[in-house]
């Protein structure tokens, strides 16, 4: 695959939506987690997440307010254009629009107005996982192929991938890619009823027991050539997925999916594994995810696995679900920049089955590339590989 | 035209199997039959909601068509849909309100992805696999998309499903359009050869295509799909596009050589 280019990027998270402060804070170890008023409503034994904050989510007059999604997805989509363009619109991207495409990954958005809908015995609704990408193509004006990956907790990542190749196959000039999830306690009952919601989570640690949900939305604008206006974020060099044809709540143990993931990536951005020096991991901090994601970089690394430095958001963050791999590939990409590898917020001692590098403190360090994880329910896996770029553009 | 066959198809509709134009064209709403997935050697399909069984049984027929997949190694499942798991999100959420406590077992099928990844454990799919959900023309986005894993290589057989399980309670479509349970399933393999006589098929974007692929409001993303499936056991060819909310086109070819 050729590289593909990032020319800018939107965030909005439970740390705020400038992408420099963000990782300022995530470096910081600050946490957003709290008590959750809609939670403890809802009746969820640990009522804790991390919402984004409301100075950060806007109403665009074609959205409900109740509609965080929405308001989410437009805001991050907006910003990520005018990262890349100067304008907060289609009108300085150079392409036709039917040239520009948008897709979305998300497992939650739209669920809250359904809900509503459920409630209140409504006469009919109109909400659905694919509403929020609608409203804001139609917004934006978007004219190429608007797509909606729906693929839980992997499904930032897949956006970003699909989006490449839509590139690739030359059918958009313009791709923005986003992952977007708001809090719904609809999903936080769901997963406080399988016991993997907590106060605070301790990835990759022992005594781990799950992770806090947070919400936020991240977009990637992407072109097959580098930026004209400004330097770019970075490139994604390969992607690859699967799925690992296992269980649909439970990792297959040994990380099969994710194995095949991991070298399809690989091989997709024409690196060896030895030119990977680090790994955003998805970390999600349940007991199966993390030990599962070690015994799968094991597979893939070898002996380099165990030194290998590796970090994950969702502790300081919570697990952003559809949004956390666009979220994470945007981190992956400014912490490159900044030379800096993030900690990961956890605490308790080591556990022997994720005998990995786990950064708990900023590491200054000069590199090029992360691997960036995802997996998910339903088995679905996915591996970014993200760089700098310098190398390509010189 | 790429070098991707039909191997296998199937459609149900409302209860029974689609295997003509006929069939498609005065859909009327769900008989509730039960979806069978017998065939499937996955006790878990027993068990899981009403999408996911839909999507296995369709996925199943239409597999039960096609050659020994030991044939190919690779296998991916691309699922569309407009609602998802709207039904059962539909049952936990009005379970969650009732009595202030979801049921555990219904929570993983309200993962709009979760009868994709039922079918990639039943069929072994280790392949990249998607669920897209979107309008009218999100069938065909995973027709194109499967196509193209499958001309590039990023797998050797692709299982593109399309379902839609109405919710009962909370009506989803238009005034005075009855939602009907549907589903329908394409297995495409790369072609063999140039002597395999098997229907081409192939969906691109931004098709000039002016026919008109989709169907009955009633049967939303499957409607496209359907067509292409009844085509197939017509063996007839077929062509045509589908515009989406926002403008953009896709269409589809289905040529028998």
């Amino acid at each position: 695959m050729a590289p593909v280019f990032v020319h800018g990027v939107g965030l909005r998270t439970p740390l705020g939506s400038s992408p420099e402060v963000v990782l300022d804070r995530l470096c910081g170890l600050e946490t957003a987690f709290g008590p959750y008023e809609p939670f403890r409503h809802a009746g969820i034994r640990f009522p804790f997440a991390a919402p984004v904050q409301d100075d950060d989510l806007p109403i665009p007059p074609f959205c409900a307010a109740d509609d965080r999604g929405t308001r989410l997805l437009d805001a991050a989509v907006r910003d990520a254009l005018c990262d890349a363009t100067g304008a907060r619109d289609l009108s300085a991207t150079g392409v036709t629009p039917d040239r520009v495409a948008l897709v979305v990954g998300t497992s939650s958005s739209g669920i809250g107005p359904f809900c509503d809908a459920v409630r209140s015995g409504a006469a009919r609704s109109d909400a659905s996982y694919g509403s929020a990408a609608t409203l804001v193509a139609v917004a934006l004006g978007v004219r190429g192929p608007v797509i909606t990956t729906c693929n839980v907790c992997a499904s930032g990542s897949l956006a970003i991938a699909e989006g490449a190749d839509l590139l690739d196959a030359g059918i958009a000039d313009v791709v923005i890619a986003a992952g977007v999830d708001p809090l719904e306690p609809f999903v936080g009952s769901g997963f406080d009823a399988l016991g993997t919601l907590v106060e605070r989570p301790r990835p990759f640690r022992a005594g781990r027991r799950g992770f806090v949900l947070g919400e936020g939305a991240a977009a990637l604008v992407l072109a097959r050539s580098p930026a004209a206006r400004s330097p770019g974020r970075g490139i994604l060099l390969g992607w690859g997925s699967s799925s690992d044809a296992h269980h649909i709540t439970a990792p297959h143990p040994e990380g099969e999916g994710l194995v095949l993931a991991i070298r399809r990536a690989l091989a997709c951005a024409a690196i060896p594994q030895d030119d990977i020096p680090v790994v955003n991991a998805h970390g999600t901090g349940t007991v199966y995810n993390d030990a599962m994601e070690a015994r799968a970089l094991r597979r893939v690394f070898g002996s380099r696995a165990p030194a290998l430095p590796l970090y994950t958001v969702k502790g300081s963050i919570g697990h952003t679900l559809g949004a956390a791999g666009a979220i994470e590939a945007v981190v992956s990409l400014l912490a490159m920049r900044a030379g800096v590898v993030p900690p990961t917020v956890t605490e308790g001692d080591p556990d022997p089955d994720c005998d990995v590098d786990v950064v708990l403190r900023a590491r200054p360090m000069s590199y090029r590339r992360t691997l960036s994880l995802s997996a998910g329910f339903g088995g679905t896996n996915c591996a970014l590989v993200l760089t700098t770029g310098e190398e390509i553009r010189s | 035209m790429s070098g991707v066959v039909v191997a296998g198809a199937a459609a149900w509709m409302a209860g029974r199997w689609v295997l003509q134009p006929a069939d498609l064209s005065d859909p009327v709403p769900s008989s509730r039959a039960e979806p069978d997935t017998s065939s499937l050697a996955s006790p878990r399909l027993a068990r899981a909601d009403r999408l996911t069984r839909m999507v296995a049984m369709t996925a199943a027929r239409a597999l039960a068509c096609s050659a020994d997949p030991s044939e190919a190694p690779t296998r991916s499942v691309l699922f569309a849909s407009t609602l998802a798991s709207a039904h059962t999100n539909e049952a936990f959420e009005a379970t969650r309100l009732q009595t202030g406590r979801p049921v555990p077992r219904q929570f993983p099928y309200t993962a709009p992805n979760a009868a994709a990844g039922e079918l990639a454990a039943a069929i072994e799919a280790r392949g990249p696999s998607l669920s897209l959900v979107g309008g009218t023309e999100v069938a065909l986005a995973a027709l194109e998309r499967a196509c193209r894993w499958l001309a590039t290589g990023s797998c050797h057989r692709a299982v593109v499903v399309a379902a839609e399980c109405p919710p009962e309670r909370t009506p989803c479509l238009p005034p005075g359009v009855q939602p009907v349970e549907c589903a329908a399933a394409l297995v495409l393999d790369r072609r063999a050869s140039l002597e395999d006589t098997r229907a081409l098929i192939d969906a691109r974007w931004a098709s000039p295509d002016p026919s008109v692929l989709s169907g009955p409001a009633a049967l939303r993303s499957v409607a496209p799909l359907a067509r292409l499936v009844v085509a197939w056991h017509q063996r007839v060819n077929m062509r045509g596009s589908v515009r989406s909310a926002t403008g953009s086109i896709i269409g589809a070819t289905l040529v028998w050589p």
